[in-house]
């Protein structure tokens, strides 16, 4: 009895255990689904949040694409040294203009930046940002009187004469030891006027040690000494600014030789009661988008901007600076400077915003922004849909309508549907540039409206018919023949039938395909090309030329040469479609909603 | 029947869809303000009837028709069509509301026929709403989309449509063929009220619904050949309990489906 009953006990509690076993099992399996899930949201996000800030970052860096809008003001008077801009600082009351280090004396005010001023001890400290190294360059090895300049120069003698001079030392000069043969003959240096002071100071020391050297030291600017030292006119060129692509990729074999730090400070009259600068202020002013003292905190007056002669290292170094709103940010996270993260940031946005609300102006280098074409493109699209739209849809609703599967059909117009329809399909393979040409023929050229936003319209009308026809079609084929059958037998004609509740059925896959068809408009190059002509000014009516984005691209690219306002401008492009996109998907979500009733 | 109570008239009509014969001689006399029903096996012709009432028919390009069809000494061939489908109303076997609000479904009759006032329409809507036993249901949220309403009220949505035409005849294609059974009841409690302003045709694969609902009944029959052909013709009470035709008589005791 009692072994049953034991049994019956063992068997009731193996029951229970399996079952709570089996509940706990079930309970450790949801558990750890719940903590996998956690993990990937968790992940999910966090990579979202990060993508997010890396495409800001991104597209914030990108601030040399967009500095097509702001260039060194074209007004400003030109100078041909720094001292001609010291000179014309100290007796012209409210001018403003910017020069190296060593040049900074009582007669002009050097202007600090955001409260950092330009001093030696400050640009020692990575505080003062327009800063810039002073080299020498030599072609391939140096000859033996050049790497004997060089050494001097590099020594701590000849560091004692730059830091004299008023420029900074290098940090790790070595004492001088004169070379081992006896060199003489001569010694050719030229470039940089900012560096000539210096380089002929140096000299006298120079030749204490090699009596039989004769150093001749000229002038011109930093472009002019290394175009000469690339075709091995001279021995070493001065540049006071780095070698750019151009360069480089010319003379393959220069070597460049930093000889001296320097700062380019920004100096004003004396008179004027400013003292320091924003970043951004200092950059509005000599791009010329502030051109009043009182705006800054100064009298009424207007500022006179200097500037120096174009191949001036000094001019290339200080414009990199004022144009470059990443190097401002670059240069904000390596010292930590918040506030300069921030202007560059703002510097940033503002270069943006311009660049999209001024015109392009003529000529190379790209410069101006891209307001014209924008809207350009706006009317194209606008002209285009125009007259695709109706023609298009309208033919849908023919061939479906009337002449096709939901109208009376005998053989002979199946077989008309049939034909249009392969001609459909067949025009909407066809590459652009054919509609290009036909357009031209006909529109451009047959019926005399020459090269015009009507003749761009026609012709791209004529591209985006079949995809508008076809989409559409599909389109009015889903609209379910109870519909139709359900209005006629109300009394409605099918006329009112196809208005009132075919179409507004059908609405969404119709406006899907004219969304395509506003894509390829804003897209599209070949058509527009020989049809709309390529003018940059904004069009006022439909006669006049003008160009889209994709065509003002093109140009910048082949005829500019101007590859950092293109990519800006394929920038903008971008951004445009996904907003378009965008738009009319939500709208065509609107329209569903609505139609199909609120959501069960 | 008198002539006066007599609503539409049939006389030796053919139906052919290119050769194919589908209607043979049918003559028929439909009672005014009657519920007459149509039952017979599938395929015999029972909907191609209905339709040719009101001319659905033409939509179907192959479609060709001999003989008389007359609504109260009018011939329906020589009316414009138009105003043919105003007079007589359709009830579809699956319910196919526009996707409209439930009120733009209802307006959609009167609107297309030019009624602008906004008054007036919306008391048309609440009175077709009303006969279809709807109002109480949907008058809250009459901007609601009509396909977001349930199969039965879906049904009854687009009876509503028809009435608010104020049409003199409603035919009826297996109007609750697609509801379930407290749906279909509804249905049919509507049907008899409509009877009394109404002419109601309804088609019918429901034998005890047909029994139910109607007044008059019509029994279509087909042989091999496909050819549809009205057999008997007379009150519901008879055909059902004391049919003339043999074929009649086996088709009601389930003889044949």
């Amino acid at each position: 009895m009692s072994t049953v009953s034991e049994i019956v006990m063992q068997k009731v509690k193996m029951i229970q255990r399996n079952h709570t076993h089996a509940q706990s099992n079930l309970e450790t399996r949801r558990l750890t689904q719940k903590i996998a899930f956690g993990a990937l949201w968790l992940t999910g996000g966090l990579v979202i949040f990060v993508l997010f800030f890396v495409i800001v970052y991104l597209l914030l860096q990108s601030g040399k694409f967009f500095i097509g809008a702001e260039n060194m003001l074209e007004a400003a008077a030109v100078q041909s040294s720094n001292e001609e801009v010291r000179a014309h600082v100290a007796a012209t009351p409210n001018t403003i203009g910017y020069l190296s280090l060593g040049y900074l004396d009582d007669t002009i005010k050097p202007l600090a930046l955001n409260g950092v001023a330009p001093t030696v001890d400050n640009i020692i400290a990575d505080k003062y940002p327009i800063v810039r190294d002073l080299y020498m360059v030599a072609n391939g090895e140096p000859s033996p009187n050049a790497q004997a300049w060089l050494d001097f120069v590099r020594s701590r003698e000849g560091q004692a004469i730059v830091e004299q001079a008023g420029y900074i030392a290098l940090q790790d000069a070595a004492s001088f030891q004169l070379a081992a043969e006896n060199l003489a003959g001569e010694l050719t240096l030229a470039g940089s006027t900012t560096m000539q002071p210096l380089a002929e100071a140096l000299a006298q020391a120079f030749v204490q040690h090699y009596s039989a050297i004769t150093v001749s030291i000229t002038g011109s600017d930093s472009t002019l000494g290394v175009r000469e030292v690339g075709r091995e006119k001279i021995d070493l060129a001065m540049s006071s600014r780095d070698l750019n692509h151009v360069e480089i990729s010319r003379y393959r074999t220069l070597n460049i030789f930093p000889v001296a730090h320097d700062g380019i400070a920004i100096v004003a009259h004396p008179s004027i009661p400013v003292d320091s600068l924003t970043y951004n202020q200092a950059r509005d002013i000599f791009t010329g988008f502030i051109d009043n003292w009182k705006a800054v905190g100064g009298p009424d007056a207007p500022i006179v901007v200097l500037t120096r002669e174009s191949g001036s290292g000094t001019l290339e170094s200080f414009e990199y600076w004022v144009l470059r709103k990443d190097k401002l940010m670059d240069h904000g996270f390596a010292t930590g400077d918040v506030q300069m993260v921030a202007q560059g940031l703002s510097a940033s946005l503002t270069a943006i915003w311009r660049f999209l609300t001024t015109r392009p102006l003529p000529g190379m280098g790209g410069k101006g922004g891209t307001s014209t074409t924008i809207i350009t493109t706006a009317y194209m699209v606008i002209l285009t849909l125009l007259i695709a739209a109706p023609v298009g849809v309208g033919a849908a609703v023919y061939l479906v309508e009337y002449a096709g599967e939901m109208g009376m059909q005998n053989k002979l117009m199946r077989q008309i549907v049939e034909i249009i329809r392969f001609t459909v399909e067949t025009l909407a393979g066809v590459p652009s540039i054919i509609f290009g040409l036909f357009g031209f023929a006909l529109f451009v050229t047959i019926l005399h409206l020459g090269l015009s936003m009507l003749s761009g319209a026609l012709a791209g009308a004529c591209l985006i018919l079949p995809v508008i026809i076809r989409t559409s079609e599909e389109a009015l084929l889903t609209v379910p023949r109870a519909y139709r059958e359900g209005s006629l037998a109300l009394g409605a004609t099918k006329w009112q039938t196809n208005w009132q509740v075919v179409l507004p059925t059908a609405m969404p896959g119709i406006v899907t395909g004219i969304i395509l068809g506003i894509g390829r408009v804003v897209s599209e190059t070949a058509v527009f090309y020989v049809t709309l002509g390529g003018s940059i000014h904004l069009p006022t009516s439909i006669k006049d030329q003008g160009r889209t984005m994709v065509l003002h691209l093109y140009s910048l690219m082949m005829d500019a040469n101007a590859a950092d306002p293109a990519m800006g401008t394929a920038m903008v492009l971008v951004v445009t479609i996904v907003v378009i996109n965008l738009a009319i998907n939500y709208f065509s979500k609107q329209l569903s909603i609505r139609m199909s009733g609120k959501a069960r | 029947m008198t002539a006066a109570e007599i609503k539409l008239e049939v006389k030796d009509y053919n139906l052919y869809y290119g050769d194919f014969k589908a209607l043979d001689g049918v003559n028929v006399r439909i009672p005014a303000q009657q519920v007459t029903a149509i039952i017979g096996p599938s395929g015999c012709g029972k909907s191609t009837f209905l339709r040719t009432f009101n001319r659905m028919n033409d939509l179907i390009s192959n479609a060709r028709a001999e003989g008389t069809v007359l609504m109260e000494a009018t011939n329906i061939f020589q009316v414009d069509v138009v105003e043919l489908r105003r007079r007589i109303g359709m009830v579809f076997q699956r319910a196919n509301p526009f996707p409209k609000s439930i009120f733009d479904n209802v307006a959609y009759g009167p609107r297309v026929n030019g009624l602008r006032d906004k008054r007036q329409l919306n008391e048309i809507v609440e009175r077709s709403l009303r006969d279809a036993a709807l109002w109480d249901e949907v008058k809250d949220d009459l901007g609601k989309s009509g396909l977001a309403l349930s199969g039965g009220q879906q049904q009854r949505l687009c009876i509503a449509r028809a009435l608010a035409v104020q049409p003199e005849v409603i035919l009826m294609d297996e109007p609750a063929s697609a509801l379930d059974p407290i749906a279909t009841l509804r249905i049919e409690e509507l049907i008899r009220e409509l009877r009394k302003q109404y002419t109601i045709v309804i088609v019918t694969h429901n034998m005890q619904q047909a029994a139910r609902v109607s007044d008059y009944t019509t029994f279509f029959y087909t042989d091999e050949s496909r050819t549809g052909i009205l057999v008997e013709f007379d009150t519901t009470k008879k055909i059902f309990t004391n049919p003339e035709d043999q074929r009649t008589e086996d088709y009601i005791t389930g003889r044949f489906g």
